[in-house]
């Protein structure tokens, strides 16, 4: 498989693996869009083959400078190689990208932050996001904050 | 009696009353076609040979077949009633259809004047990055759209009404949106009068999530009682269509019961999961929770049609959650033998055929379970199915694309064709990296031909 089929084959459930395999050798991070890319594509087939290659190439590296950029494009590929590849080195970008004024940015970092691990870092980000004068913000972050009240166990959702 | 009988001797009689005998069980029971002789129902098929309406041998036997051939040649059932010499004259008149392979069954679609098509759009969990929005609003907002530009409205009355005339009333719960075409086409069958059919659309989706019961029931009346259902969605690793998000939260606890990590998505679940212990899978992880009691999981799927009785795909997380997830509401399958859906179409006899899409990922593996369902058969239901994964944003026009080929009553492969080039033209923006045709047809070959 080379490349040019391997970037295709990551969209595809039979061929994911063996094409990230094929993606992540090449240490190019020019192909860091086309994971993402295949991350939103309506193919069932496990992401962690994705998560690999994203880190493979450098993705939670690209991921801090691309947050950093004027252009929302790069930051909303930011917000997506957090949401695969980030941890709490990431933290304070999201703080600032979940009020972007780019809606597709700042959607995808509130996805991102939801979804991360809520260590200590986590918490004291989501906390003062808490505070935030953005209400809508505000009161995400408080939904975030109160998950886990029902504890363990498997429910029918109403 | 007695008196006929002293005028004209019993032997007079008796033949009069065999001769009276016989007309009267033919007026009992007017059903010509029965009548006819072994040369007659030879004659009949030769010509609808001619027509390529019948492929079987010319064997004087009038059977499902020759039934079939008759229905397409007349565009209904016009011909039931007709003596054999206008049957066969109406048949030598007609011209052979031009052009090359298949046509889905017409006049089964368009016999009561009426096309009515489901189009189940399936529960997606992706938000459209460009307008922030869930992608299944943006979707329904777009076919909304497509109708409107198409001359349909969206109508409930009048599609009640449309579909009362035509003798099949909507159900009770008439959930979703109607979408009406008044004498969108004129139907010509070969040897039948033409006349006009209306397109009734009726748009099945839960984007809330919290309707898939309604919309599932909704989609199983369209498979068993309608003309054409269509789906469009997520595969669900080969399970069935899915009318709602299958899990509504995963929450993973910390050893002293505080949050850890909490999501929607089986995707990210699996990646935390398959990140958590050196030696376990991400299944084998999420069980040694579930076992530990340091995992809290919402279902949802009262909206999850169960198509396959078992996983095809048991090396994947994804698929082993989703048929864990049936089990824990004892979601059975609908397909096969005794099945909801067999059962439901034996319920419905007047429904003779019927065409049946499914886009998206999987649902290729759908085919088998419904093949083995009573009223599946190839003969009575014509498959689209994608074959390959299936990129975003060409949802809307594969539709139209398939609704547009219909109408103009294009051959069965001519329809595929169209929705292909829908998708090479939409999938993805245009850039999808897929060279591969995704629709394909399945029990096309029995149908009439061209």
């Amino acid at each position: 498989m080379d490349v040019t089929e391997a970037v295709a084959g990551l969209t595809d459930p039979d061929r994911r693996r063996e094409a990230a395999r094929v993606v992540a050798a090449t240490r190019d991070r020019s192909f860091l869009p086309a994971v993402v890319e295949a991350l939103d594509t309506r193919a069932e087939a496990s992401i962690v083959p994705l998560v690999e290659t994203a880190e493979a190439l450098g993705g939670a590296e690209e991921a801090l400078r691309l947050a950093a950029s004027a252009d929302p494009g790069d930051r909303y590929l930011a917000a997506r190689l957090i949401d695969l590849v980030g941890d709490d080195r990431h933290l304070a970008a999201l703080e600032q990208l979940v009020s972007d004024g780019d809606p597709s940015v700042s959607g995808a970092a509130r996805r991102a932050l939801a979804e991360s691990e809520r260590t200590e870092a986590w918490h004291e980000v989501v906390e003062r996001l808490v505070a935030s004068a953005d209400e809508e913000l505000a009161s995400t972050a408080a939904r975030w904050l109160s998950a886990g009240s029902r504890g363990p166990g498997v429910f029918t959702a109403e | 009696m007695i008196r006929l009988q002293t005028l004209a001797g019993n032997r007079q009689v008796n033949a009069l009353l065999q001769r009276e005998t016989a007309t009267a069980v033919r007026e009992l029971l007017p059903i010509p076609y029965e009548w006819w002789s072994e040369d007659e129902v030879k004659g009949v098929q030769k010509e609808l040979r001619r027509l390529r309406l019948y492929s079987k041998g010319l064997d004087g036997d009038f059977g499902r077949f020759t039934d079939l051939g008759l229905v397409e040649a007349f565009g209904g059932d016009s011909w039931r009633s007709m003596e054999y010499d206008a049957v066969l004259a109406a048949l030598k008149a007609a011209k052979r259809p031009v052009g090359k392979g298949h046509d889905l069954r017409y006049a089964e679609l368009f016999k009561d004047g009426v096309l009515d098509i489901s189009l189940g759009m399936g529960y997606l969990e992706e938000i459209n990055p460009e307008t922030k929005r869930p992608y299944l609003l943006d979707l329904l907002d777009e076919l909304g759209a497509a109708f409107k530009a198409k001359g349909y409205e969206e109508d409930l009355e009048k599609a009640a009404r449309i579909m009362k005339e035509a003798g099949r009333p909507l159900g009770e719960s008439v959930f979703g949106r109607f979408f009406v075409k008044e004498n969108a086409l004129t139907y010509r069958p070969p040897a039948g009068e033409a006349r006009p059919i209306h397109v009734v659309i009726r748009l099945i989706a839960n984007p809330s999530g919290t309707e898939g019961a309604k919309a599932s029931e909704a989609f199983i009346e369209g498979m068993t009682q309608g003309d054409v259902a269509y789906y469009s969605g997520h595969g669900r690793y080969g399970s069935g269509p899915d009318f709602d998000p299958n899990f509504a939260k995963f929450t993973l606890f910390n050893e002293n019961g505080t949050v850890k990590f909490e999501t929607e998505r089986y995707e990210k679940l699996e990646e935390v999961l398959a990140g958590e212990h050196p030696r376990r899978t991400a299944w084998q992880q999420f069980v040694w929770r579930l076992e530990n009691k340091k995992i809290a999981v919402e279902l949802r799927n009262a909206g999850n049609l169960r198509f396959a009785a078992k996983n095809a795909h048991p090396g994947e997380f994804g698929g082993k959650l989703i048929y864990w997830a049936m089990e824990q509401t004892k979601t059975g399958p609908i397909t096969g033998e005794g099945g909801r859906l067999a059962k439901e179409a034996t319920a419905h006899p007047e429904r003779k055929y019927r065409v049946l899409v499914f886009d998206g990922c999987r649902t290729s593996d759908y085919e088998k379970h419904i093949r083995s369902t009573g009223g599946f058969d190839t003969v009575s239901t014509d498959l689209i199915q994608t074959t390959r994964t299936v990129g975003f944003y060409a949802e809307a026009e594969a539709f139209t694309g398939f609704v547009d080929g219909i109408i103009k009553q294009y051959s069965a492969e001519d329809v595929i064709a169209g929705m292909n080039s829908m998708m090479r033209k939409y999938e993805t923006k245009g850039r999808s990296a897929h060279e591969a045709k995704p629709f394909a047809g399945s029990g096309l070959s029995d149908n009439p031909g061209r």
